[in-house]
């Protein structure tokens, strides 16, 4: 993985969890999505973070602070699962076999399985 | 109604309509802080922390009253500034016997053996990789050891097999990722192409490659070399050269990456280009002992090519592995610095006012701790004097 594979890999990370996240504020907060979808949004959302506190550091090396930057990704992450946690009762109940949410999960359970490696 | 709500219109209807809203209410900000509390307890467990100075002050208040100011955002630092035959140690969190890892430091001491082999007569500047190694094959068989040395000999800093090691276990996990020993390393490097030969392009590999050819030509590993050539006769007994995490030194301590504790860069085959571990103490009597000539690598402080570092040093030099370069205040300084993924270090000295400056830090600054260290600090002690 050369060191341009992965600044643009960041990149898109940088990028991609934040739209993602605010989309998904956004869908809670002014739709009815079913239960299941939106709390895969939620997990995808925390991956995201989760990953970009692994990386982060590494990629910023010598040049950043990496705390205040993921700092604000984390904040956004917090508010999008505060909005689910608000919007929970409101929102319709759907199948628990949902393909994004068991996507999402599998993808928070690698990440934090790799972020536990990087960080003990 | 309030009981079961999977139909968000009747809820809000039915708040507004004044039915029962505070249970309502009270379940939403629950389950809302609930959730948004959980989600950040989670993140901070995987997530970068701030970085704060560690508890307990060592060394001469004086002098850390100077640094302290320019040491900001910075675990451990333990620093060492010298004046004629006087050397002053401070420290955060940290004395002049801790271990730190040294980085790059490290190349300075792979120049020394390879000026005490040229002293002796054992190989010259001029002898080619060639002349040391079967490389028929390859664009370096007739590069030079100076220009191996001084970062002339147009080899990246890291051959791409080595920067995907480092970018997957470095920067992904944190991890000690270096699979290559000194043999993978040097036949590596010996099949890389060459760009830009005869100008300053940093790297580490072709000091790694230097080092392993002055052990083949010595007949021995580096590591050994080293330690019978420069750390023994010197007396430098807590410096070394761990090759792989096993040969970490007793002591030895995780820095930070992200503010958490990280693995060191033991750099296996790399390890002369960045592998070391050493205490201020040691430092200090390196930079003491080159200052004065009294160690062999002082003989190639002469500049070899220009080495611009922009945009603060854009008159910059390289020797023999060291940097030719002048103070915030137009001082002549030659110095080297060190970065890993978790440490820190400096090691600087002027010439003409006998003044030198050695620091370690245990964790990578940013940019702007940088100039701060490089910059201010260099400028307060270097300059001005403590």
């Amino acid at each position: 993985m050369s060191d341009t594979v992965v600044l643009v890999l960041t990149g898109m990370l940088a990028i991609g969890v934040p739209a993602w996240t605010v989309w998904g504020i956004w869908r809670n907060f002014r739709h009815k999505p079913t239960r299941q979808s939106a709390l895969a949004n939620v997990l995808g959302s925390m991956a995201g973070t989760a990953l970009l506190g692994v990386v982060l550091p590494a990629v910023l090396l010598g040049a950043l602070d990496p705390f205040p930057i993921w700092l604000g990704y984390a904040a956004l992450t917090v508010g999008a699962t505060t909005v689910l946690g608000w919007r929970w009762p409101a929102l319709r109940s759907g199948k628990w076999r949902h393909p994004g949410l068991a996507i999402t999960s599998c993808l928070l359970l690698a990440v934090l399985m790799m972020a536990g490696v990087a960080v003990t | 109604m309030a009981a079961v709500r999977d139909d968000g219109q009747r809820e809000e209807s039915s708040r507004y309509q004044g039915s029962a809203p505070l249970p309502v209410m009270s379940r939403r900000a629950l389950l809302a802080a609930g959730a948004g509390l959980s989600a950040a307890g989670l993140l901070a467990l995987v997530g970068p922390h701030p970085v704060s100075p560690a508890s307990g002050r060592t060394g001469d208040p004086a002098l850390l009253a100077r640094a302290e100011p320019h040491l900001r955002g910075l675990n451990r630092v333990a620093l060492a500034y010298l004046h004629g035959d006087t050397t002053t140690y401070a420290g955060i969190g940290a004395d002049e016997r801790t271990l730190f890892g040294i980085g790059s430091l490290s190349k300075t001491f792979c120049g020394a053996v390879l000026m005490d082999m040229v002293l002796k007569e054992e190989v010259t500047l001029d002898t080619t990789v060639g002349d040391l190694i079967d490389a028929d094959q390859s664009d370096l068989a007739d590069v030079t050891l100076q220009e191996l040395a001084s970062h002339t000999s147009g080899l990246p800093d890291f051959t791409p097999t080595q920067t995907r090691s480092r970018n997957l276990w470095f920067g992904l996990l944190h991890a000690d990722g270096a699979r290559q020993d000194a043999a993978d390393t040097v036949i590596d490097i010996l099949g890389q192409r060459l760009k830009g030969r005869g100008t300053f392009s940093y790297s580490t590999a072709g000091i790694a490659l230097l080092a392993h050819l002055l052990g083949r030509r010595a007949g021995t590993t580096y590591k050994k070399l080293l330690a019978q050539r420069i750390l023994t006769p010197l007396d430098l007994t807590d410096t070394s050269l761990p090759v792989t995490r096993a040969g970490l030194p007793r002591g030895w301590e995780k820095g930070l990456l992200g503010g958490r504790p990280a693995e060191p860069w033991t750099l296996n085959g790399l390890a002369p280009g960045g592998g070391m571990w050493s205490t201020c103490a040691d430092i200090a009597t390196w930079m003491r002992l080159t200052r004065d000539g009294h160690q062999p690598g002082a003989a190639g402080l002469q500049p070899v090519a220009p080495a611009p570092i922009l945009p603060w040093m854009p008159d910059a030099k390289v020797a023999i592995t060291w940097i030719l370069a002048t103070t915030p205040g137009g001082e002549d300084l030659i110095f080297h610095n060190g970065l890993t993924g978790s440490h820190s270090s400096f090691v600087g000295y002027c010439p003409r006012t006998g003044r030198g400056l050695a620091y370690l830090v245990n964790s990578a600054p940013t940019g702007a701790q940088l100039l701060m260290l490089q910059g201010d600090l260099v400028k307060t002690l270097l300059d001005e004097g403590a």
